[in-house]
């Protein structure tokens, strides 16, 4: 009873040893398709913590990309981890750091839900539930 | 020298307002031209739409995705239904949208149906095209539009995922077929294109 009270308070914060996600999205996706998730890491501790791995139940696979524009041309790359520092707010946002979430495995619309798990280097996984909206 | 002083303050304003009212009503250059180019192509519906004939004697606002970009083309969607909305709040109609694709081998008519349907998109005004590699290098060749392979990786699955990197851009096109601006897509000012459009009207 005190865990459902206690989920409630904190909405659709995900908190796990002073690593909290907020506002977690997956765009739509057709099965078979691509989408990217996007949230904010808030860093409480007074130490770095890395994250370095994702994993989506209705998605083949989810890897850290960032997409970059170069003489004017849009491109996405893959990067290996992410360091949010202490005391900071870590942004993924559309247009810049996503998880990407390859293969499908059925059709996601909006209000639809998507489990990701995010690993950090210091707090460990964070389970996620995000949710889709375009 | 007190009257003159009056004359000056209430002058300069008004010489001001005028200038930048002049300034904002100059008629937009032509920075390219669509109107000779002859292509066929497939709408989301598999219709066989030619390019640049059946939009002749419409304004156009033009951009380019790929259904399988999962962050910046969906921004561009994103930024063209703002922009469908604002026009029908503004009541400003006879406007096409198009969404023209860089990845025909995956972007079938069926494809960019299901985008589109996906995002309950309304394609009253808006359509998706997608054709052979050629005719939409023609196209894109005209808008000044590039584009190459990106990353490119096999899942575990044995599924072949590659991305493409492109120019972000957006055209708009007069109702002759004439390029009349030109603006970064993914951040559209959906309020500048309206701008731009009512000049062309």
């Amino acid at each position: 009873m005190i865990w459902f009270v206690i989920a409630l308070i904190l909405g659709h914060q995900h908190i796990n040893r002073g690593i909290e996600i907020e506002n977690a999205f997956v765009r739509p996706a057709k099965m078979g398709m691509t989408a990217a998730m996007y949230f904010q890491v808030i860093n409480r501790t007074d130490k770095p913590d890395t994250l370095y791995a994702a994993y989506a139940d209705v998605f083949e696979l989810a890897q850290i990309h960032e997409s970059y524009m170069k003489n004017g041309m849009m491109g996405m790359r893959r990067v290996k981890f992410v360091v949010v520092p202490p005391k900071s707010t870590f942004e993924f946002k559309p247009g810049g750091y996503h998880i990407m979430l390859i293969n499908a495995r059925k059709n996601l619309v909006k209000g639809d839900k998507v489990n990701v798990e995010l690993w950090f280097k210091r707090a460990g996984k964070l389970d996620i539930n995000a949710k889709v909206q375009d | 020298m007190k009257k003159d002083f009056r004359l000056n303050e209430t002058l300069f304003p008004v010489i001001s307002t005028v200038l930048l009212i002049l300034a904002g009503c100059r008629k937009l250059p032509v920075i390219g031209d669509v109107s000779d180019i002859d292509v066929s192509l497939l709408n989301q519906n598999s219709a066989k739409v030619s390019f640049f004939s059946d939009f002749k004697g419409k304004i156009v606002v033009m951009s380019f995705i790929y259904t399988n970009c999962p962050d910046i083309c969906p921004l561009i969607t994103n930024n063209f239904r703002r922009l469908q909305d604002t026009l029908k709040l503004k009541n400003i109609r006879g406007i096409k949208l198009i969404l023209l694709s860089f990845d025909p081998n995956r972007d079938t008519p069926g494809a960019l149906k299901e985008y589109a349907d996906t995002r309950e998109l309304d394609l009253s005004n808006w359509e998706f095209l997608t054709g052979s590699r050629t005719d939409i290098d023609t196209i894109l060749s005209k808008m000044d539009v590039r584009y190459f392979p990106g990353d490119s990786s096999y899942t575990p699955e044995g599924k072949l995922t590659y991305y493409i990197t492109h120019t972000d851009k957006a055209v708009l096109i007069d109702k002759w077929g004439r390029i009349r601006n030109s603006y970064r897509a993914s951040t559209l000012n959906v309020n500048e294109v309206i701008d731009d459009i009512r000049k062309l009207e």
